[in-house]
């Protein structure tokens, strides 16, 4: 333990502040040369080392060395312990914010060294004329005759043309616009090199393909150039791979297996904006719900719409087979993303299986509209009176979320989470009818219902819910969304900086 | 398909800082060269690969590391022409300090010989098939047949207030083409007395392109002549039928700033400025390959083609 007074720990720790604070690091500069706690500490050593001969002075006879501060044994040792921790200057991979100046000597280091590679000829037209009086350059400058050039034999070839003529043919890269974004042309600073998994190609899905792409690229982009670069090296694919849009990049594991539980990487924004250093490629997923969705709602309101609707749907399905249009196909998404949108508030009933805690599923049915949702147990045939679950409902405003957990093939599983605390202030009452507490909601606790049913009942409710969400967001679901944010931040940090 | 050496190589450069190396035959980037501070204004493969750009002349090692060999300091203005004697005994370069400068390259540094002043920045530099002379255009519009050797010189002068973009001398050393940036070609008949500086007499004059004229080259054949321009096409005419049209190249909107044949005078390579470079055969004036990568306009290109034997 070091007491204030003590001037050895003092002095190391002025040093250390002022060198660990100041950012334009001039002050590193100049204390990196001149430690004078160290020389201070190496004067007592040795005073006290050459023994009653040498009165040491008042000065040095208060210097009460700071014993983890210094070691006499190894040079090195004691050049890194007399630093505080945060001061490394041997240390490529500090986590200290490294200075401006630090950074900058270690780059100009670098280009030294990668210049110390190259010769350098200076161009200095004065000698010239030395050179040429002083060499002999007969053999330098021999003039050719050219009257005795025979003329290109026939039996000699240009090796491009045979090659152009024996080797398959190539086809044009279909992505090759896309090459422009090749970062591997570029310094460090300006491109990403990422791994990734292209798995819609079986033979490429076990190793990754390094990609190194600019790093002002869109992710939309970024998926050209892998597809790019897929099909340069592996033209047999071509054939296999569709259209840049119909792609997504996950998240993804050394595995290679793309992680479906995050969305795909947003398109429009650049490939600079993620830190990942595997990714997947894989097929976007379009929800069943909206490949055979008929339209069950009916009202005067949106007859017209709704009437025409599926005759340019049934027109779009016969385009899509006989020419490729991307386009038909992005709008026709679109208009049932609206469709989806204006009917989410609707009230409507689905037959799903509630799964208890103990893995006992019972049928239910969920109805859901605008203000809240309804779970009422069905008639069970072989009727389990141990397992009787009562009705419950809950407003909209105690969902915090609801997503889809386990996808199956033929089952998918899916959960609403709600705030059983909830007070709603319309009914006076807490949300759950069952509920026998009154507390604050804000006591942030979320009910998990699970349900399963058929993938695309599933996608269906899970998009109404979700949807009636983003037009409601009540107060458990914003406290949700701002946890679930600030978690999913701590989350990209821990991968950023694996220590 | 993996390069092996004896393999053609393709080389491209331009405003992106950056040279690379193709396989011709699959259109794959081989290899990405740093030209730093520097868009690249010319390029030659020989044994190594010379690259001209502002104020820099960059010999590279192919087999070596993406970083230059030997990097030449002290010119103070842009590089524009580089070219190799044909055994690689000396390099030339020509650049807009108006000088042209040969550069020994059989000592292990290699060291200046001769040097020739134009008065006028250089725009372009060939070598004589003699391997002794060269010829210089000049962006004052006049054209230097310089004898190495002697230091003899001759200027011609075809015409006043333009600039002389490119230049060149068939393989078999009997034609000399020149291109300006009106688009109006020169050719000149080159003869030959034994160790006296080139006779030349002018020959004719046409107008090739519409727009700017970049470059001009004979095949190695000796039988084309092909000239590329501001207007997105290169035209190709035959020697022998008095400078005849004969094919158009064309693409839309980009110039078309550097060409280079292959050995057989059958394709060539055209570099453009939409950031490729395209592979065309002659004959049927198709594009057979694409080289994509540059993000900007391609400026240089070259190409080092391999012969082989044919067994029968």
């Amino acid at each position: 333990m070091a007491t204030f007074n003590n001037k050895h720990w003092l002095l190391c720790h002025i040093r250390n502040s002022f060198i660990s604070t100041d950012d334009t690091g001039i002050s590193e500069l100049v204390m990196s040369s001149d430690n004078l706690a160290k020389n201070l500490a190496n004067s007592y050593a040795n005073a006290s080392t050459s023994g009653s001969s040498s009165m040491p002075t008042n000065d040095e006879i208060s210097f009460y060395v700071y014993p983890d501060l210094i070691n006499n044994n190894d040079e090195d040792e004691e050049d890194l312990l007399s630093n505080s921790f945060d001061i490394n200057f041997t240390q490529e991979f500090a986590f200290r914010f490294r200075t401006n100046t630090a950074a900058k000597l270690e780059k100009i280091s670098e280009m030294k060294k990668k210049q110390s590679q190259i010769k350098v000829v200076k161009i200095d037209d004065t000698v010239i004329k030395l050179n040429q009086e002083a060499g002999d350059d007969s053999e330098l400058f021999v003039r050719k005759d050219l009257s005795k050039i025979s003329l290109q034999s026939d039996t000699v070839k240009s090796k491009l043309t045979q090659q152009l003529e024996t080797l398959p043919k190539i086809k044009l890269n279909k992505y090759r616009e896309y090459s422009v974004f090749d970062g591997s042309s570029y310094p460090n600073n300006e491109s990403k090199t990422i791994k990734v998994f292209i798995t819609p190609i079986k033979d490429l899905r076990d190793y990754p393909l390094k990609c190194c792409v600019h790093s002002t690229a869109k992710i939309e982009e970024f998926i050209g150039y892998i597809l790019f670069k897929c099909t340069n090296l592996n033209p047999e694919y071509a054939d296999q791979l569709e259209e840049v849009k119909n792609y997504g990049l996950f998240i993804s594991d050394e595995t290679g297996e793309p992680d479906l539980d995050f969305p795909a990487l947003d398109l429009k924004e650049q490939v600079s904006k993620y830190q990942f250093n595997i990714l997947a490629l894989s097929k976007r997923i379009i929800p069943p719900y909206f490949q055979n969705r008929t339209l069950s709602v009916n009202s005067d309101t949106t007859t017209t719409i709704i009437n025409n609707l599926p005759v340019n749907r049934q027109a779009s399905i016969e385009t899509n087979r006989s020419i490729a249009s991307a386009h038909i196909r992005q709008n026709e998404l679109a208009m049932n993303v609206h469709d989806s949108m204006v009917d989410a508030p609707i009230y409507r009933a689905f037959r799903v299986l509630l799964v208890t805690k103990k893995h006992f599923k019972t049928e239910v049915q969920l109805g859901i509209s605008a203000e809240k949702i309804e779970i009422d147990p069905l008639q069970q045939k072989s009727s389990n009176y141990f397992f009787k679950s009562k009705s419950s409902h809950y407003s909209m405003d105690a969902i915090a979320f609801c997503e889809i957990t386990k996808r199956k093939s033929s089952r998918f599983e899916f959960r609403i989470a709600y705030n059983p605390l909830y007070y709603d202030p319309l009914s006076f009452a807490p949300s759950t009818s069952f509920a026998e507490s009154t507390t604050s909601y804000s006591s942030y606790t979320l009910k998990i219902n699970t349900f399963e049913s058929d993938p695309s009942t599933a996608e269906e409710i899970v998009l109404k819910i979700n949807n009636i969400l983003l037009l409601r967001s009540g107060s458990v679901r914003k406290e949700y969304l701002s946890r679930h944010e600030k978690i999913k931040k701590s989350f990209i940090q821990k991968k950023k900086f694996p220590i | 398909m993996v390069q092996t050496e004896g393999d053609p190589i393709l080389a491209t450069g331009g405003y992106d800082h950056t040279i690379k190396i193709w396989a011709p035959y699959s259109g794959t980037s081989i290899k990405t060269l740093q030209h730093s501070d520097s868009q690249v204004n010319a390029l030659v493969i020989k044994n190594y690969l010379a690259a001209g750009g502002f104020q820099s002349i960059r010999l590279y090692d192919l087999n070596a590391s993406t970083n230059p060999l030997i990097n030449f300091e002290g010119v103070s203005k842009n590089v524009t022409s580089v070219g190799f004697q044909e055994d690689g005994r000396f390099m030339y370069t020509g650049s807009e300090d108006c000088r042209v400068r040969i550069w020994d390259l059989n000592c292990p540094q290699p060291v200046c010989k001769r040097m020739f002043d134009c008065l006028t920045p250089v725009a372009s530099v060939c070598l004589h098939p003699n391997q002794v002379e060269i010829a210089i255009s000049t962006s004052g519009g006049s054209i230097y047949l310089w004898d190495i050797k002697t230091d003899n010189n001759e200027q011609l002068l075809p015409e006043m207030n333009v600039s002389l973009n490119s230049v060149d001398i068939s393989s078999n050393g009997k034609y000399m083409a020149a291109i300006n940036n009106k688009g109006s070609c020169y050719i000149w008949d080159l003869k030959s007395e034994g160790k006296q500086l080139t006779k030349t007499s002018a020959k004719i004059k046409f107008v090739a392109h519409q727009r700017y004229g970049l470059k001009c080259k004979f095949s190695p054949d000796s039988q084309l002549l092909v000239t590329t321009g501001g207007d997105g096409t290169a035209r190709i005419y035959k020697c022998e039928d008095d400078f005849k049209f004969y094919k158009e190249l064309k693409i839309e909107k980009f110039w078309m700033w550097d060409v280079a044949f292959s050995n057989d005078s059958k394709y060539i390579f055209i570099s453009s400025s939409d950031g490729s470079a395209r592979l065309w055969k002659i004959e049927t004036k198709s594009i057979e390959r694409e080289y994509l990568g540059h993000s900007k306009a391609l400026t240089a290109i070259a190409f080092r083609d391999e012969f082989v034997k044919i067994s029968n």
